[in-house]
């Protein structure tokens, strides 16, 4: 391998196996020099003494807003009386002003795993936060989609490297880089009044629905998205775990397509903003897209029926969910300076309890803590309530809902009266869209990083946005 | 006799103390808000590109692998289209506004509605651009209405992600930026000029072009600049009303949206400035828009 061939994230991985070493002969200081495995010199979350009540108040937490909310801050507060200010913006600001010199001004930040890389893998301005301060992280009850899965991912070849690259700091596992506090499975939104129904990123470049097709219009999801299709029909030579990680070629290959089919019509729109998607599907502009869930949910609200997709994997195997996650960062030196450490371990932790799942899954997101169903199904904490019987069935185990729905392509769960005690699905209740979670995970196709050759990305994406 | 001599009224003269103090908070102004952020953007546009970072080694590369790529190229060549075009609407629109509130109106009335053409500016710009898709939309008021009174049989697909609502979107933004200076420059017209005309018989047409029309060329210049400058650097219409086709503007905005790529961004915005300088310095070569201060 020459030294071009070594590519960023394989340089940090060596880096952080050298500052490991290093720091495991009793050479690792801070822990700040030794890259990724640096941290693990002084026990890795620098936290250095950091208890929950000397850090500076507020504490502070940027990023966007499906993953800052201030009902999060809300069940922090309740538990621990301490403040949190949360600044929402979006995954590229939250990065610009972190990268841009804030890092000292905030003291934990969240985004999704396609920007966590800028943040933790190139810049470091990430701590890692060791499980075993982490009261609820429990192993035996934390879905193997994070404590395992190379295992539980295995179809998804290479791109399982890249899930334990974003999501552990050190091989043996102890602490996380990006701890984790959602997650979804995207796929394609429908309005079933006009499409029968869709299961394949190929539907969105299926003929019948051209010029009433939405497609997003940021490089490193749509791109993924078109190069499953290409693959798994056939149209382009590649391995599953090219999918999140393309070559140059394949790069080119899927943007051409791309293109090609922005300029024939295939597509109504692009969509840059979250809420574009929705106002595109709710208007009835377009009937198919790549949706994001809280995106179909909201389609919903305003009136129009919209069905998010139960994914298939195609007929090579090379499709289905677009999986990322999304998780909360200690900042460094932010939240370690501030003397906040702890309490962002907290942050985190309180995500972790009774009261956070039952509430996300409005949006359509999950935790993974859900396997714990003592807790997240029938249990409470201080947090406040579990989701209780008839709400965790249907979020994660596919059953129907106790009470009959009318319209399931209408259904609300935030507006739905869950029942609090056991009982029986109806007959003509409504099951979670894309099924039981165990099914979704079976169905990934693809895990959403920041590639490798983004660089190149980016150039050529300007070709497809200016078509 | 200096221009600032030239703009005093009657025999008022400056000392050069006066000049200095009257001037300086507009330089200190321009200094601190304009000139400075323009040199540093000039100076990040020769700066170096590693992922998500700025690295301080000076290179062409955002100018020979950016500017010039036949995408930016093919780019900007349709945003100056686009920008002189949308000009040329809103100057066809934007001028009989002008001239009706002019002349067919009283003072005080030709004032007030030219104020209500700044009202929907009270809201932002994406809320007045995403305003048209209810309007022009396949489920929008035009088409529920020609389907009402029998006119088409489906909805129109063209009125919305088209020339047609880019054109409706530039428009409503820009021409009271157009009507505006307009009405200043024909608000200045002496009329006994006009009447002078008359009375040499000359018709409403031969007036309109002999003496309003020139009259009022520092209005349109200046109607043009503002409208051309803000078309192509407009962010909204492109990006909401065409259904996805870029111009400059979203280039530098996704530049610095995808992967923080300040470098290219401003290499591209230094190639921005350059093209309105250009138009502004051909435009002003050609009219002499002091008269409209003059009065």
């Amino acid at each position: 391998m020459t030294e071009d061939q070594i590519s960023r994230r394989k340089f940090v991985k060596y880096a952080g196996v050298a500052g490991a070493g290093a720091a495991m002969a009793g050479c690792g200081g801070d822990g700040g020099d030794g890259g990724d495995g640096g941290s693990g010199g002084d026990g890795g979350s620098g936290g250095g003494g950091d208890t929950m009540d000397d850090g500076e108040r507020p504490m502070s937490w940027i990023g966007p807003a499906w993953a800052v909310r201030d009902r999060s801050a809300e069940l922090f507060n309740n538990v621990t009386d301490i403040q949190v200010d949360t600044t929402n913006a979006a995954i590229p600001t939250t990065q610009q002003r972190l990268l841009g010199g804030e890092l000292e001004s905030f003291d934990a930040f969240s985004v999704d795993t396609s920007g966590s890389g800028a943040l933790t893998l190139d810049a470091e301005g990430h701590i890692p936060v060791p499980t075993e301060d982490l009261d609820r992280w429990d192993e035996d009850t934390v879905s193997d989609l994070f404590t395992n899965p190379g295992e539980r991912l295995d179809f998804l070849g290479a791109q399982t490297d890249t899930i334990l690259e974003q999501l552990w700091q050190d091989d043996e596992q102890t602490e996380l880089r990006f701890p984790p506090h959602v997650y979804n499975f995207d796929a394609v939104g429908y309005n079933p009044e006009f499409v029968d129904s869709a299961s394949l990123w190929s539907d969105l470049f299926d003929d019948q629905y051209e010029g009433d097709a939405i497609i997003g219009a940021t490089a490193a999801i749509t791109i993924p998205q078109a190069l499953m299709h290409l693959v798994d029909n056939g149209m382009l030579d590649g391995e599953v775990g090219d999918l999140n990680n393309p070559s140059e070629d394949q790069l080119d290959a899927a943007i051409d397509f791309l293109i090609e089919q922005k300029t024939s019509g295939q597509f109504r729109s692009t969509w840059t903003a979250y809420g574009e998607s929705v106002n595109l599907m709710a208007s009835e502009e377009a009937v198919i897209g790549d949706l994001w869930q809280p995106a179909a949910m909201d389609t919903r609200r305003s009136g129009t029926p919209c069905t998010y997709a139960t994914m298939e994997k195609g007929q090579n195997g090379y499709q289905g969910y677009r999986y990322w996650y999304g998780g909360i960062s200690p900042t460094n030196p932010g939240a370690r300076q501030r003397n906040n450490v702890a309490e962002v371990t907290e942050l985190i932790d309180t995500h972790y309890g009774a009261a956070f799942p039952g509430f996300i899954q409005g949006y359509g997101y999950s935790v993974p803590h859900y396997p714990n169903t003592d807790l997240v199904r029938d249990g409470s904490d201080d947090t406040g309530e579990g989701m209780g019987p008839e709400y965790y069935d249907w979020a994660y185990q596919g059953t129907a809902t106790y009470e009959a729905v009318d319209e399931p392509a209408l259904f609300d769960p935030l507006e739905y009266e869950w029942a609090d005690e056991e009982g029986e699905p109806a007959d003509d209740g409504v099951s979670r869209d894309s099924g039981p979670i165990e099914e979704r995970i079976d169905r990934i196709g693809f895990f959403q990083i920041w590639p490798d050759n983004a660089t190149y990305m980016t150039d050529r994406w300007r070709d497809f946005t200016s078509a | 006799m200096s221009t600032v001599e030239r703009l005093l009224p009657g025999d008022r003269s400056l000392s050069l103390s006066e000049i200095h103090v009257l001037t300086g908070p507009t330089v200190l102004w321009f200094t601190i808000f304009l000139l400075v952020p323009l040199a540093v953007v000039f100076v990040y546009s020769f700066l170096t590109y590693e992922s998500f970072s700025v690295v301080w080694e000076f290179t062409l590369a955002p100018y020979t692998e950016t500017v010039l790529s036949d995408t930016v190229i093919s780019t900007t060549i349709r945003t100056i289209v686009i920008g002189l075009v949308v000009t040329a609407i809103t100057l066809v629109f934007g001028y009989p506004i002008a001239y009706y509130l002019r002349f067919y109106l009283s003072e005080k009335a030709g004032i007030v509605l030219l104020l209500f053409l700044v009202i929907p500016f009270w809201t932002s710009a994406i809320i007045r651009t995403i305003g048209w898709i209810p309007i022009l939309g396949q489920t929008g008021m035009i088409n529920q209405v020609l389907l009402w009174i029998g006119v088409i049989d489906k909805p129109l697909s063209i009125l919305l992600f088209s020339p047609i609502s880019q054109a409706l979107g530039y428009l409503q933004n820009y021409v009271v930026f157009m009507a505006a200076p307009i009405y200043i420059s024909l608000s200045q017209i002496d009329e006994d000029l006009l009447d002078a005309s008359e009375t040499l018989r000359g018709n409403h047409v031969a007036t309109f072009r002999h003496v309003t029309l020139p009259l009022s060329l520092p209005g349109v210049a200046i109607g043009c600049m503002f409208t051309f400058v803000l078309t192509i650097g407009n962010f909204s219409v492109p990006s909401f009303l065409s259904g996805g086709q870029g111009t400059i503007s979203t280039l530098i905005y996704d530049s610095v949206n995808r992967g923080l790529r300040y470098p290219d961004a401003a290499a591209m915005s230094i190639m921005l400035l350059l093209i309105i300088f250009i138009f502004v310095y051909a435009l002003l070569r050609t009219v002499d828009i002091t008269e409209i201060a003059q009065g």
